[in-house]
């Protein structure tokens, strides 16, 4: 009788170890971080158990409450996203810090918004109003010449490019293909002249070797 | 006097007989050929059954007016179209226009491959950036060229037809000035839901209008859109599944947006997954809360395709009467408008929140109360409409849904959410990107809707806890605001607890397990249509604000098209590998270190929930304290902190003999754990 006690102790026992294992396994999934605890459990786990209770829990999310406001309130902290060009950081930068606080990014903002307003007007050379596509690309090219003062290059980027055909050849001289058919020299194709470019376009790839035609 | 009375009768009769005639109504037209996709061509027939009526019909998405083409007989169809037409009786004013589409996709695959605008389409988008068609090296590519057909009808189109001058005018074009907004903004089109199988699209006449803020811009050749369904037009209301049986089934307005950020089509962005703002839609949802569904479609615009699209339900009044009940009156809605845009936006920014529908009273009457503070349970209590032990009180309105906004801030924390409810962008000191909204006769409180979560699942360290000072004005309120107001809680923060132990744990909405399977879910419904989003936008160039241009191609030519396999695979790939799998903890940390997550660790089951046999007896892990429990749905712990009367000391396994809730928490030297809660049903016996 005697065994049959000891069997089921043992057997009970086995049986809460391979539970709390189990258990432990799922719980240890995801648990607060050791690198996460450690400093802040310096500072405020007040009597020293490794753990923080309810009130030094409280204590803690007040005091670093408290300190986020600050910092948010200073423009410190979490305040710099999409990073800006490095000319434009450091031309809009009073203080010197090496990033733009609230009131420096906003000063930057409106600079560069009154800046894109200045050079509309100088590359709108229709004066319509607007930048058209061909104004534009003028723009975007100048730009990335560095040709335009006080703007990165890479600000507007490259002047967007098509029609190229395989390992990046392209398919025709388009640009020029498009000025050419531009008869009536408004800076636009309307249909009668855009008819015309397909024609032209599909004789010259009726010319080409068989291999470059797409497929 | 009889004359007289004689001749009134006739020209009264005469008059009526007359406006009669004005206003009879053409009869309908019969098409031999349904909208759909197509292979081989074949000859349209249009009857009607009139003989006095003439059929008339166009091919340029402009409604068919007395002068346009009469039809007479069998129109030859071989190329991708969009026939509108209607039959016109000699004295009749009013016609319906019926519009059809037949997609051709060995056609569609070669549309514009030049680069140039299709027949009929303008040169130039007024000020906007312009991009067309179809792009060859995609077309052609050996991993595409077998599948990209059938990719077209991986997923369901829909077919925009209208007046082009209504998009690309320089005047009266709405693409071509995408800022413009509002109801002077709106054009008349033909919106077609087209099945590629077996499946009940739809044809109806609407409103359109440009939706988005950032995304209006000239720079962005790819913009998304609205459509309001009026009487003006026709149908005032969508009636059609279009979110499946479980959502709504009539529509005032819904979105079809185009993801931007990180998007292929502006500035061609690598990290393009065009799931990030669904994804937390979805999670959402699958947290239990209503949210703003959507899917994805393929979009033409008269019979052009124009890439991947996904629609979003509008978080409205409408909205709130379909799914909570009432009346539109009855509802407040808030947005915040505009959103923070860089060199473009236009106007001024308005930040204060306002009433798409309803007003702000009861909001600013939560602000109010919450600005006071919230510390006290009588102040907290009374947001939520009940006295200060909890109870209700019937004379108190229900202002807030707390746990709604506890877990919309979870989604905002999971994902890393840069633009809302605050926006990183205007370093943190501008709200976005929110919607709320609260039935004034109801018995809920705000509710806070996901939008607009573009700007998510991107630095796995991103932290988005704040706080942020960003709402210490009532015009730049919002819930991370509110939520931050309600920390200084102790009821609050113990709810906060319970739902991050909800959903962090025990395969919860926001588990790696969980968030992986959503996410792969909807990648998995789009993987094939993006291969025609690359085709149609994967060129796209010319760089965007701070974004470096992309290395040339061989030979100095441009860069290859942004590809499905390569750089939507990497992304993907990045999410899936590294982000979901880490994110959790890093969270887990982040609210910890916000002392919003306690050390006492709330008892585990050896199951949680689902199905058990009668009798099985359920056992519980409490590595420190003592767990209570109850089986009636009620907390084991009281307001204020208190045991309540209904709990029980687990002292053995609990045997469970039928359905049951089982709620449990551990109590040490007066902490309390988060709570553990599963549902177990009983499986009868064989």
């Amino acid at each position: 009788m005697k065994s049959i006690y000891l069997i089921r102790a043992v057997f009970a026992l086995a049986t809460l170890l391979a539970f709390s294992l189990t258990v432990r396994a799922q719980a240890e999934k995801l648990s607060v971080s050791e690198a996460a605890r450690t400093a802040v459990l310096k500072q405020h786990d007040k009597d020293a158990d490794g753990k923080l209770n309810d009130a030094e829990r409280e204590a803690m999310r007040r005091a670093r409450s408290d300190q986020g406001f600050r910092m948010a309130r200073s423009g410190r902290g979490r305040g710099e996203f999409p990073p800006l060009p490095p000319e434009i950081v450091k031309k809009y930068d009073k203080d010197g810090d090496g990033r733009l606080n609230e009131e420096e990014r906003r000063t930057a903002m409106e600079g560069m918004q009154k800046q894109w307003m200045e050079l509309q007007r100088k590359y709108d050379k229709n004066t319509n109003g607007r930048l058209d596509p061909e104004e534009l690309e003028t723009l975007q090219q100048d730009a990335a010449e560095g040709k335009i003062e006080d703007v990165p290059r890479m600000m507007f980027g490259p002047p967007r490019r098509r029609g190229s055909g395989p390992g990046g050849r392209p398919l025709a001289n388009r640009e020029e293909l498009v000025r050419q058919m531009d008869k009536d020299r408004d800076g636009k194709l309307n249909e009668e002249e855009l008819k015309a470019v397909r024609a032209e376009l599909a004789r010259r790839a009726s010319e080409r070797p068989q291999n470059d035609q797409p497929k | 006097m009889k004359r007289l009375i004689t001749k009134f009768v006739i020209l009264a009769v005469c008059s009526a007989t007359w406006a009669l005639a004005q206003n009879e109504k053409a009869p309908n037209l019969k098409f031999s050929h349904k909208r759909g996709f197509y292979d081989a061509p074949f000859e349209l027939s249009i009857t009607t059954k009139e003989t006095s009526a003439q059929i008339r019909f166009t091919t340029d998405g402009t409604p068919p007016t007395r002068s346009a083409t009469a039809y007479s007989k069998p129109i030859p169809i071989s190329k991708t179209s969009v026939i509108r037409a209607a039959a016109f009786k000699p004295n009749s004013e009013k016609t319906k226009v019926e519009t059809q589409t037949y997609i051709f996709p060995r056609d569609v695959i070669t549309q514009s491959n030049d680069g140039l605008p299709p027949e009929g389409f303008p040169y130039s988008w007024g000020e906007n950036k312009v991009d067309f068609g179809m792009d060859p090296r995609v077309v052609n590519d050996p991993r595409y060229r077998d599948s990209i057909t059938g990719d077209l009808k991986s997923l369901p189109s829909f077919s925009l037809v209208m007046k082009l001058e209504d998009l690309f005018g320089s005047e009266r074009g709405i693409y071509a000035n995408a800022r413009s907004d509002g109801r002077e903004a709106e054009r008349p089109c033909s919106l077609e839901l087209i099945h590629p199988g077996a499946g009940d699209g739809f044809q109806i006449d609407c409103g359109i209008r440009i939706r988005g803020g950032f995304s209006r811009m000239a720079m962005n050749p790819k913009h998304a859109f609205r459509f309001f369904f009026r009487k003006e037009y026709g149908d005032g209301k969508l009636k059609h599944p279009l979110f499946g049986p479980n959502a709504a089934q009539t529509f005032d307005n819904f979105d079809l947006r185009c993801s931007q950020n990180y998007s292929w089509s502006l500035g061609g962005d690598a990290n393009g997954v065009f799931l990030r703002d669904q994804f937390s839609r979805d999670t959402q949802l699958a947290m239990g809360h209503p949210a703003a569904r959507g899917d994805f479609y393929h979009l033409y615009i008269n019979g052009q395709y124009w890439g991947l699209y996904n629609t979003c339900e509008r978080p409205e009044a409408s909205y709130g009467a379909s799914y909570f009940g009432g009346a539109k009156e009855d509802y407040d809605a808030l947005k915040i408008p505009g959103g923070f845009a860089f060199g473009g936006g236009g106007g001024q920014r308005r930040e204060s929140p306002f009433p798409t529908d309803g007003n702000i009273d009861a909001w600013r009457r939560l602000y109010d109360i919450a600005k006071a503070g919230l510390t006290n349970d009588e102040a907290y209590q009374r947001i939520l409409g009940k006295n200060p032990d909890g109870t209700r009180n019937p004379n108190d309105e229900v202002l807030l849904d707390p746990t709604n906004l506890i877990d919309y801030m979870l989604i905002i924390f999971y994902g890393g959410n840069l633009d809302a409810p605050v926006s990183k962008f205007g370093a943190n000191g501008f709200p976005n990107n929110w919607y709320g909204m609260r039935n004034r006769k109801g018995a809920d409180g705000f509710r806070f809707f996901i939008w607009d979560a573009e700007h998510t699942l991107l630095d796995l360290h991103e932290d988005r806890m704040g706080p942020f000072p960003t709402g210490e004005r009532f015009e730049q309120s919002n819930p991370q605001w509110l939520w931050q107001q309600c920390l200084d809680n102790a009821e609050f923060r113990m709810l906060v607890a319970d739902r991050v132990h909800r959903h962090f744990f025990n395969d919860g909405a926001l588990t790696a397990k969980s968030a992986t399977a959503r996410f792969l879910a909807r990648k998995k419904e789009i993987e094939r249509a993006v291969v025609c989003e690359s085709a149609r936008w994967g060129d796209v160039q010319g760089g965007f604000g701070f974004r470096p241009p992309r290395p040339q191609g061989p030979n100095g030519g441009p860069p290859a098209p942004l590809s499905r396999d390569v750089e939507w695979k990497n992304a993907i790939d990045r999410i899936v590998n590294d982000y979901f799998p880490k994110r959790g903890q890093v969270v887990l940390d982040q609210l910890w270190g916000q002392g919003l997550w306690p050390d006492l660790a709330a008892p585990s089951f050896v199951q949680h929930g689902g199905s058990v046999p009668s009798g099985f007896k359920l056992s519980m892990l409490t590595p420190a304290g003592t767990a209570y429990f109850t089986l009636d749905g009620t907390d084991p712990r009281s307001l204020g902190g208190k045991l309540s009367p209904k709990a029980k000391a687990y002292e053995a396994p609990v045997e469970i003999k039928e359905n049951v809730t089982i709620k449990a928490r551990v109590l040490l030297n007066n902490d309390w754990s988060p709570l553990n809660e599963a549902t177990f049903k009983v499986t009868p016996k064989a």
